[in-house]
């Protein structure tokens, strides 16, 4: 699957010139031509896909063999001192083409980047309700041997009742 | 479980947890002040050392209160408590890796995986529409704990967030060319490729899906190493292109140093020539 006017499609399929460091069937690696920092290198699949959601497993481990394996040579060939893998997953997350990518980032002490954040405090409760409302949905991920500490949940689908009676069971059990 | 949560984890390195007894079998391997010897500790007793003091694998032994939203017989899911945005999931392995490049390539695809599940998870759960998936290997890319860990941020339209946007700068042409001609070697050896690679403008190439033809080419490369001889025929036919086929020493440590000099370009030169106060206490 292709699209006409985007640029990872084009240089995948061989329409764009640049720095191509690495590719095989179903990957392309190149040069970013507006780096982060020196050696800023780009992962992509050939083919399209615009979220992290909709690429399939088997190309999804393509893409991280060689993001592991080219952001390792950038210790030697660039010594770097460390490295990030970082993706921009919807706009929201500031993704800036419509193709699935990876970036890696070489990075020396002292260099122009800086990804520390501002920690945000959050209350027992608040963090309480995130751990129930993400578990709803990662009982649907396969290969999990699940534990649910308090309620077995046999309803897919909820009504907000259901969810909040969950809640006041839960608090109930920890202040009981 | 404990109710309280007086200790940051995430990010924050931990030293509030309380004292540790030192690994079983690390108890013969401390010197005379009963410090760590490391030294001359095996593997397996740095490797149980560090996991004593790694507060993520206490917290995936279950030693460690903590909340998780995820985990299975590789991997454990668990919230930040000191999140960028609500929800931010912290991805772990249940064996305790430093970085990247120590995960064997099915554990890497096992992680990878499950950060996607968990990104998917994370839309729905929190009706948002966009997550950051991000991992740092190495103090100078900002890690801060000893446990490889994959970030699953949450982001929303108008969050305020800015850690993640990437800034752009330029990188002139021929230092492009430095860059891409060592990563390439280095790369082509990891991968196994033999190719000669080109500088000058001919290291921009075009992308290419690969032929039948192609790939018979490749495979036929691949295992029939040339000689030295053979290469600079090769190199004759193709002479028009500048080729480094082995860069001396020198060059390549000048290039090296080259290259990480474009990381800091703003750092101040070297003071050269004589200090003011050295002359003036010539006079005293």
């Amino acid at each position: 699957m292709t699209t006409e006017n985007c640029r990872i499609c084009n240089i995948a399929q061989g329409k764009e010139e640049v720095y191509v460091i690495y590719q095989d069937e179903t990957t392309v690696a190149f040069l970013s031509e507006q780096p982060a920092v020196p050696g800023h290198i780009i992962v992509a699949p050939k083919n399209h896909f615009t979220i992290i959601e909709q690429v399939p497993e088997s190309l999804l481990n393509q893409c991280a063999k060689v993001a592991n394996k080219i952001s390792t040579c950038t210790f030697e060939a660039l010594h770097a001192q460390g490295t990030n893998v970082l993706i921009h997953n919807g706009i929201p997350a500031g993704q800036e083409h419509a193709h699935f990518l990876m970036h890696i980032l070489p990075r020396r002490q002292a260099d122009s980047l800086n990804f520390q954040w501002q920690l945000k405090q959050m209350s027992e409760e608040e963090l309480s309700t995130i751990e129930l409302r993400i578990k709803e949905q990662t009982k649907n991920i396969s290969g999990t041997h699940h534990h649910e500490e308090h309620h077995k949940e046999e309803h897919k689908s909820e009504s907000i009742e259901k969810r909040d009676d969950l809640r006041v069971k839960y608090f109930l059990r920890r202040v009981g | 479980m404990s109710g309280g949560h007086d200790h940051g984890h995430g990010e924050h390195e931990d030293h509030g947890h309380g004292s540790h007894d030192h690994a079983e079998g690390a108890h013969d391997a401390h010197d005379s002040h009963g410090a760590p010897d490391l030294k001359n500790m095996t593997p397996e007793q740095i490797r149980a050392l560090q996991k004593q003091n790694c507060i993520f694998c206490h917290i995936i032994a279950g030693r460690v209160a903590a909340k998780k939203v995820y985990e299975d017989e590789h991997v454990v899911a668990i919230l930040d408590i000191n999140p960028l945005n609500p929800g931010h999931i912290l991805l772990l392995p249940r064996e305790h890796y430093q970085i990247m490049p120590q995960i064997p390539e099915d554990m890497l695809n096992h992680l990878m995986s499950k950060a996607k599940a968990l990104s998917h998870s994370v839309l729905r759960a929190l009706q948002v529409k966009g997550t950051n998936i991000f991992i740092a290997n190495g103090a100078a890319a900002g890690q801060r704990a000893p446990h490889f860990m994959v970030h699953i941020i949450p982001r929303a339209e108008g969050d305020n967030i800015t850690t993640f946007k990437l800034p752009k700068s330029k990188i002139g042409e021929e230092d492009t060319e430095t860059i891409f001609h060592h990563l390439k070697t280095k790369v082509n050896k990891a991968f196994g490729i033999k190719e000669e690679i080109v500088t000058g403008k001919e290291g921009k190439e075009k992308a290419h899906h690969h032929t039948e033809e192609e790939k018979h080419d490749k495979h036929h490369k691949k295992h029939s190493p040339q000689t030295h001889e053979e290469k600079h025929e090769v190199h004759k036919e193709h002479s028009p292109h500048k080729e480094i086929e082995h860069p001396d020493q020198e060059k390549e440590e000048a290039d090296l140093d080259k290259i990480t000099s474009l990381f800091t370009p703003h750092a101040k030169e070297e003071k050269k020539g004589v200090s003011l106060d050295k002359i003036a206490n010539l006079f005293k």
